[in-house]
């Protein structure tokens, strides 16, 4: 079974169009700066709004073809989804919201009771049962709509930003939950302008700029070969623009060696991954060609890594681990040496 | 007052004196007419047969009209919230007219339109052998023509208040539009729809100008409280202060009864 | 921000003192409404005393209570006896009240009279629909105690609060006869009147009374209204004369 999309749809300035599909038991993220119709790509395939052109379909099953006029309303798909506000009915507890998709399916109210706190065991949300959804904090919140996602036993599941609204904890706990809730039966469909979210999370990423697909592939095989410097960008892989002969790049203040490529002279992108680049106090002896000093001009502790942007000649962002940061013992703003390997760079045409 | 209330909230002293001028103002005028009440006949009046029976017609009248105000103004408040029908503005402008109207015009037009006479009236006279002036009926009709845009425009902006994700949501999880008309936006405009019947109630239980001119008046049938009132001036003033009082007393009774929980709705305030 | 907000206070209190000062000095005639249109006719009439005087029609009930409230007016003219007595021993006036116009009472129907009504008996017919001012207003007195005495039984499908109210249900076809005063009902449109036997029994008087609270002009007023001219003017509008 897989979800077929084809959309064409206008929202506002947008022209959303998109191809893809979503095989069962896979994940699928769909990453983009916000603004490039990512969200209205999901309402499209939860039926609250419908495509101009195009077919969607599960299972052979239409849901939505502007051509033949065929469509069906959000209550007829076998779909969940889960907002970015999580959407928590205010008057009902959580254990009514989570039993509301199956209340609202006739099922009885004693057998619906119990199937939502058996979800909400499995979601680890168990003592919510009798809260109010405005006493929740976040965390709490979005589990709650996991969990009134899952009571329903969709074949589909929406998710739009799961995790942008909630702290590192949260989110690592997020993480872990929607890592184990994965089945070979449902179809995911995850919206987020968090590249670092995607790669983790998705099975295949697909790219959207302007409302088009710019790439979709494995996170392994985006990463290698980002189509674009916009996916580039997107994924935080340093695009750099330059002039290649033979085997030397220049960017303009300095120049770098790279190894083995098979990409003509010319205007080019280079990609330095941020963990291709060594920091270290002094001029690093040995082999590595391409060396310089530098400044640090910011640094960003957070999620156990160490991300650190660097200045002039190359303004790259750089990670380390937070040993080899405190290592360096450099106050902030103060010189450093940069190396990286000629084949860690990555070249393409631009 | 404590430390901790002079210092913690700090409201702008034009306020603290524009708002007790319109407490003053609002508050002058009932306790002059309660100074004014000739209290010591208070029993004579209460318990006479007329004043009990236009008091009686009053409350039922108003409930009546409150109950048809939601039955048929939740749905209009829906319409105009959440539709797309062309002409909204048109429409809720058409329908919150009998607010800004002089109530004897709003009379006026309920004859014209439904009296012996009236454009529909004269069909339903003809047809059905039904006359809707002068009967009790006519009290509900003319009530709930002034009072209903109340209820419409207060649940109008709650419908257009809650809308939403949550909806959105329930929809996805598979709730019919009525469903979740139902269990979650009704719920979600409680208030609102609350407080809209209560300034609804206010309305149809003090009008007169609609009410006489359309539904005349006659003990029993036709002659609310307000008329009664009314009458009692063109002949005894003291007996108008006493009637006046039984409203005031009612009034109040019932806004406190409710509480600010509800009337405080009518602002959006929770 | 401050500045501002005591120069709003201010404003709003002088404001409030300066409303009570009263107007022109003209003298004030307050009138029961039936002479609404004779007086404002002679008031138009530079040539007569009129001319000069400020006039309030409503209610003869909310005139007197205005009176008693101390209002400054010159001359108060009812058909109200009770309420006219009440001001009298509550020491208003302390003239004799003259009387200085009389009306009496016509069925009002619909203009061409379509059901044909002749006398006051066919008020009573099951279907006529029959509107009477209420009891507690001079008219409703008036129109209840000719029926009383003629020993007719008419059920009115409301009880209107003035003259206005029964003619404005009559004018517009939703009852089929009234009962008000002959002037009313030369002075509406739509509205044609039956003059009935009964009404002779019947005494509207319109009693004027020189008001102390005044400027002493009412005296005057009186007489002009007791004078040829005066007395044209009413009889021109229907008026009886006393």
């Amino acid at each position: 079974m897989s979800l077929s999309i084809d959309v064409r749809r206008r929202i506002g300035a947008t022209q959303l169009d998109v191809q893809f599909s979503v095989v069962a038991g896979e994940t699928v993220a769909v990453v983009g700066p916000n603004g490039a119709g990512k969200t209205s790509l999901l309402r499209v395939v939860a039926g609250l709004i419908s495509a101009d052109e195009g077919r969607i379909t599960w299972g052979g099953v239409v849901w939505d073809d502007a051509s033949s006029g065929e469509f069906s309303p959000p209550e007829q798909r076998p779909l969940a989804y889960v907002f970015q506000d999580y959407a928590l009915i205010e008057h009902l507890t959580v254990g009514d919201n989570v039993a509301f998709g199956l209340r609202a399916r006739g099922v009885r109210r004693r057998r619906a009771r119990e199937r939502a706190q058996e979800v909400l065991d499995v979601v680890g949300g168990r003592d919510l049962l009798e809260r109010m959804p405005s006493s929740l904090s976040g965390g709490e919140a979005q589990t709650v709509a996991i969990a009134r996602a899952l009571a329903t036993e969709p074949s589909v599941m929406l998710f739009d930003e799961p995790f942008a609204a909630l702290d590192a904890s949260a989110r690592a706990h997020a993480r872990r939950l929607f890592s184990s809730m994965s089945s070979s039966s449902m179809a995911r469909l995850i919206v987020t302008h968090d590249a670092v979210e995607a790669l983790t999370l998705a099975d295949r990423i697909v790219v959207v700029e302007s409302g088009s697909v710019v790439q979709i592939g494995t996170p392994g095989e985006v990463i290698a070969t980002p189509r674009t410097h916009f996916v580039a960008e997107i994924l935080g892989l340093n695009p750099l623009p330059g002039r290649l002969r033979g085997d030397e790049l220049s960017l303009g203040a300095m120049s770098l060696t790279v190894g083995a490529h098979g990409v003509g002279d010319g205007d080019v992108i280079a990609i330095v991954r941020p963990r291709s680049v060594s920091l270290h106090r002094e001029r690093p002896e040995g082999s590595p060609r391409n060396v310089w000093r530098t400044t640090i001009d910011a640094v960003d502790r957070s999620d156990g890594r160490v991300r650190v942007q660097l200045g002039a000649p190359i303004p790259i962002a750089v990670e380390v681990t937070p040993a080899g940061f405190d290592a360096l013992a450099t106050e902030p703003d103060g010189d450093v040496w940069a190396s990286v390997k000629a084949s860690e760079i990555v070249v393409q045409p631009a | 007052m404590s430390r901790q209330q002079r210092h913690d909230a700090r409201v702008p002293i034009i306020l603290v004196v524009l708002g007790w001028l319109a407490v003053a103002f609002f508050v002058v005028p009932i306790l002059a007419l309660v100074l004014r009440v000739p209290w010591s006949s208070l029993s004579d009046v209460i318990t006479d047969d007329a004043t009990a029976e236009a008091l009686t017609l009053s409350v039922f009248t108003s409930v009546i009209t409150t109950v048809l105000a939601i039955v048929l103004g939740v749905p209009l408040a829906w319409l105009l919230a959440r539709s797309n029908i062309p002409g909204r503005q048109f429409i809720r402008a058409l329908c919150t007219l009998s607010m800004v109207l002089p109530p004897v015009v709003a009379g006026v037009a309920l004859l014209a339109s439904l009296g012996r006479r009236g454009v529909v009236g004269e069909i339903l006279d003809d047809w059905l052998g039904v006359r809707l002036p002068f009967t009790m009926p006519a009290v509900v009709i003319a009530q709930l023509f002034v009072a209903m845009p109340f209820l419409v425009l207060t649940v109008e902006s709650g419908f257009a208040r809650s809308a939403g994700t949550v909806e959105e949501a329930a929809r996805t999880l598979g709730a019919s539009p009525w469903y979740v008309f139902t269990r979650v936006t009704l719920p979600a405009t409680q208030p609102a729809i609350i407080a809209g019947a209560v300034l609804t109630w206010a309305r149809a239980l003090g009008e007169f100008g609609a009410t006489i001119t359309f539904a005349g008046n006659f003990p029993g049938t036709t002659r609310t409280l307000p008329i009664a009132t009314y009458l009692a001036l063109e002949s005894d003033i003291d007996d108008a202060l006493l009637i006046s009082m039984v409203m005031v007393v009612i009034s109040v009774v019932i806004l406190v009864a409710l509480r600010s929980r509800w009337v405080g709705a009518i602002g959006g305030v929770r | 921000m401050r500045p501002f907000a005591w120069v709003l206070l201010t404003g709003v209190v002088l404001a409030g003192c300066g409303a009570g000062s009263q107007s022109d000095g003209q003298p004030v005639v307050f009138a029961a409404s039936s002479l609404v249109d004779v007086l404002s006719e002679l008031s138009a009439d530079e040539g007569t005393p009129f001319s000069s005087v400020t006039l309030s029609f409503a209610s003869s009930a909310s005139l007197a209570a205005q009176i008693v409230d101390d209002a400054p007016v010159d001359m108060f003219i009812s058909a109200d006896q009770a309420q006219i007595e009440r001001l009298r021993r509550a020491g208003f006036s302390d003239t004799q009240p003259q009387v200085v116009a009389r009306n009496s009472l016509v069925i009002a129907v619909e203009a061409g009279n379509p059901l044909g009504l002749a006398e006051l008996r066919d008020l009573s017919r099951r279907d006529v629909l029959v509107a009477l001012a209420a009891p507690g207003v001079p008219l409703g007195e008036y129109s209840l105690g000719m029926l009383r005495a003629a020993n007719i039984e008419v059920t009115p499908v409301t009880f209107e609060a003035d003259a206005r109210g029964v003619l404005g249900k009559v004018a517009l076809g939703e009852v089929d006869a009234g009962i008000v005063y002959a002037t009313d009902a030369a002075s509406a449109t739509n509205v044609d009147s039956v003059v009935i036997p009964e009404a002779e029994a019947v005494n509207v008087e319109y009693v004027a009374l020189d008001l102390t609270g005044g400027s002493g002009a009412g005296q005057d007023l009186i007489e002009f209204l007791m004078s040829d001219a005066g007395r044209s003017s009413l009889a021109n509008r229907g008026f009886l004369l006393p």
